[in-house]
């Protein structure tokens, strides 16, 4: 008898257990099975417990996958020299049709997820690994999606029912319990910066901010915001934005609230006849830096603590430094880095077009920082 | 085995939702067929009894070691593989199993020139120094990822403009890709930014220029444009003011009348205007069914309503947003000099008032 309460003992705490394995996590309580119709896959971000999220403009919309790939794992060096004509090859088509639209990497398997366009408007969503590319499959599986909606543009269709606004994703990116979304409409030119709770609620409690900086403390000016990263400033949550005019803006996320008219600190100007693609926030020996790539620039390295002691908020006609201004950077040895994303606290990985013309996927390793 | 030297055949029209592909090396072989989805090859399919037991099949792109990542699936006595991406017009693939290539196929192509410019907003031909955005109009779907290539601004002389624009990516689409979105590179627009300060503004008072389009950019099917485009316009001064309600002129239509409500903008706006639900007409906080276009160079808005006017007093708003060609909007300036001009206007809507007796 005592032997068969042991086994059924044991039956139910086998079955509790697997029974709490099934339940999930309150993150993905609300999240639906089925197969989202993603249109595009302009920017793709990570959140905790295999959560990624696609940024997609042509819906409107951030879907939040399920990607069930939440074995630790560790960083390994990538190295897939014409990345683009290998993904072309196991597409089918050929690399001039492709452009590869984002990169993130899973912070839990450290597995590189990224985006493909074909130039007839399909997107894919991909990953690396051993080095070799697969699908991720996005039939039946488990999501939840946000609409990007618009007060204006509610009910902004002609006749036949075409959306005539859109609002492009620039940038997305996960921190402390949000989404936060920035992107540029065909209609305004100015920055939509928005910041959504994640889990998804269903209701639309987000709005948009409108941001804008100041340069030289002259002129009050409004532009998209490219790209952006959240980090600690002072020991306060900042984000730190490059605009596509390519001042780099710091803005206390404390005061970003929706319906408030918020001026960032300029802290930099990136150069001329460039354009920021990525930034992300890395980490080595307790020293912060961001890395900046651009479309005209090598890779920079700024130290997040000079964007804390930079007071000054380029009041005045700056000082030319190489044709840049503000806070001290590094120019690291990466040029025509066409995306960037973190691999872990150290280090990143990178998509560069090599003098060689060919696009390289590699990982640079933490020496640079 | 593989069996070769034989040539391909192709039976291009659709028999149902399929086509037969091109060659196979066994007459078994020709049972594959083609499957096809709005338009594109979306997989292929052959009896189960070709590939007895379980299927194992790669897909390669002719001349590629690599397998095209795909789904094979038995469905009742069919075997089907379905490609991650659809197979591509023009392009020819290989069916392998065991290291044995069983079949070759190459998807038709549909050869066609007649994507064209629809037409270019702003469409005056002159146009304020600092010009902020165009808008593209095309006839048929585009493709992506080119249109940077195939734009340029150039000088009277034809010469380009280097560095005119700003390259975004992702591109500003609109749904059915038709209407692209072009800006003028705003760190060069705009007043103080280095970028400014080093190479001027793209365009110079006084002067003409050209927005040249590229009879290489493809539409969504992979083809040329069917010609070329130009659009020549003068430059004239900036426009440093924002547009304002209170200055347009509204001519009103008699109450029992169809008639258009003709509003006079005193200048060119920007094409957005009619994009989004920019402008609204309403009576007694009821809105006022019709539509609203912008004509004689976006500088006239008409609306029509769906029904005849009844006597009353009508509200004319406007979204704060609404921008001219150089990026003003109602409330403020693109470029707001901080030492001269007022702060922003707040209001989120603008109102003009009419009476229709």
């Amino acid at each position: 008898m005592k032997k068969f309460l042991l086994v059924c003992g044991a039956l139910f705490i086998s079955a509790w257990g697997m029974g709490a394995d099934k339940s999930p996590s309150p993150l993905k309580a609300n999240f639906i099975e089925g197969s989202p119709t993603i249109k595009s896959m302009n920017a793709l971000a990570f959140g905790p417990e295999g959560v990624l999220f696609v940024g997609d403009s042509r819906n409107a919309r951030i879907f939040a996958i399920d990607t069930q790939d939440e074995q630790a794992g560790e960083a390994t060096e990538i190295k897939i020299q014409q990345f683009d004509k290998v993904v072309a090859d196991v597409l089918g088509t050929t690399a001039d049709k492709i452009a590869i639209q984002d990169i993130a990497v899973n912070p839990i398997s450290k597995v590189i997820y990224f985006s493909v366009h074909h130039n007839d408007g399909t997107p894919l969503l991909l990953k690396v690994v051993d080095n070799e590319i697969k699908t991720v499959p996005l039939e039946n599986i488990k999501f939840s999606e946000v609409r990007l909606n618009d007060p204006v543009a509610e009910d902004a269709k002609d006749r036949r029912g075409r959306e005539l606004r859109i609002w492009a994703v620039s940038d997305l990116s996960y921190h402390n319990g949000s989404v936060l979304v920035s992107g540029l409409s065909n209609q305004e030119f100015s920055s939509t910066f928005r910041s959504i709770p994640f889990p998804f609620t269903g209701k639309q409690e987000h709005s948009s901010l409108e941001v804008y900086h100041a340069a030289h403390g002259q002129f009050e000016t409004f532009a998209p915001i490219k790209a952006f990263t959240a980090t600690e400033v002072n020991n306060e949550p900042h984000l730190i934005a490059s605009y596509t005019c390519t001042p780099l803006v710091v803005f206390p996320m404390n005061q970003l609230k929706p319906g408030e008219h918020v001026k960032g600190r300029t802290v930099a100007e990136l150069g001329n006849w460039n354009t920021p693609l990525d930034i992300i926030t890395l980490e080595k020996e307790g020293r912060q830096y961001i890395l900046i790539a651009n479309s005209n620039r090598a890779l920079m390295k700024i130290k997040v603590s000079d964007i804390a002691s930079f007071r000054d908020a380029l009041t005045t006609p700056v000082k030319e430094r190489a044709a840049t201004a503000g806070v001290d950077f590094i120019a690291l040895p990466f040029v025509n880095v066409q995306q960037l994303a973190k691999l872990d606290d150290s280090q990143f990985v990178v998509l560069q077009r090599k003098a060689s013309g060919s696009l390289d996927l590699f990982t640079p390793g933490n020496r640079w920082l | 085995m593989v069996v070769d030297l034989q040539p391909i055949i192709y039976l291009l029209k659709p028999v149902g939702v399929f086509v037969f592909i091109g060659l196979c090396f066994s007459p078994a072989w020709s049972q594959v067929r083609l499957g096809w989805e709005h338009d594109q090859a979306a997989y292929f399919t052959f009896p189960t009894s070709l590939l007895p037991g379980e299927p194992s099949i790669e897909v390669h792109k002719k001349g590629s070691k690599s397998a095209i990542l795909g789904k094979i699936q038995k469905i009742q006595d069919s075997i089907v593989f379905r490609p991650a991406l659809r197979f591509e017009k023009g392009i020819e693939y290989e069916v392998y199993s065991a290291g044995n290539k069983l079949a070759y196929f190459k998807v038709p192509k549909n050869s066609h020139t007649s994507t064209y410019v629809q037409s270019v907003f702003p469409s005056v031909d002159t146009l304020p120094q600092n010009l902020l955005k165009v808008y593209i109009v095309f006839s048929s779907p585009m493709a992506e990822n080119q249109a940077y290539d195939h734009l340029q601004l150039t000088d009277e002389l034809g010469n380009k403009i280097p560095e005119a624009f700003l390259t975004l990516t992702p591109e500003l689409w609109d749904e059915e890709r038709k209407t692209f979105t072009l800006w003028f590179d705003p760190g060069r627009v705009k007043k103080h930014l280095l970028r400014h300060q080093k190479l001027g503004a793209p365009l110079e008072q006084g002067k003409n220029y050209s927005f040249v389009i590229s009879r290489q950019w493809t539409d969504r099917e992979g083809n040329p444009l069917k010609e070329s485009f130009k659009k020549t316009f003068f430059v004239q001064v900036a426009d440093t003011r924002s547009p304002d309600l209170a200055a347009w002129e509204i001519k009103v239509p008699k109450a029992g009348t169809d008639h258009k409500l003709i509003v006079s903008l005193k200048e060119s706006l920007d094409y957005s205007l009619i994009l989004g639900n920019m402008v609204g007409l309403s009576r007694d906080e009821q809105a006022i069914h019709g539509r609203f276009a912008l004509v004689e160079g976006e500088k006239i808005l008409e609306f029509t309503p769906q029904k005849p006017w009844t006597p009353g007093r009508y509200q004319l708003t406007a979204y704060h947003a609404l921008e001219d060609l150089a990026g003003n909007n109602l409330n403020r300036l693109f470029d707001r000099d901080l030492k001269k001009e007022t702060r922003p206007g707040t209001k989120k809507y603008h109102t003009r008032y009419f009476d229709i007796r």
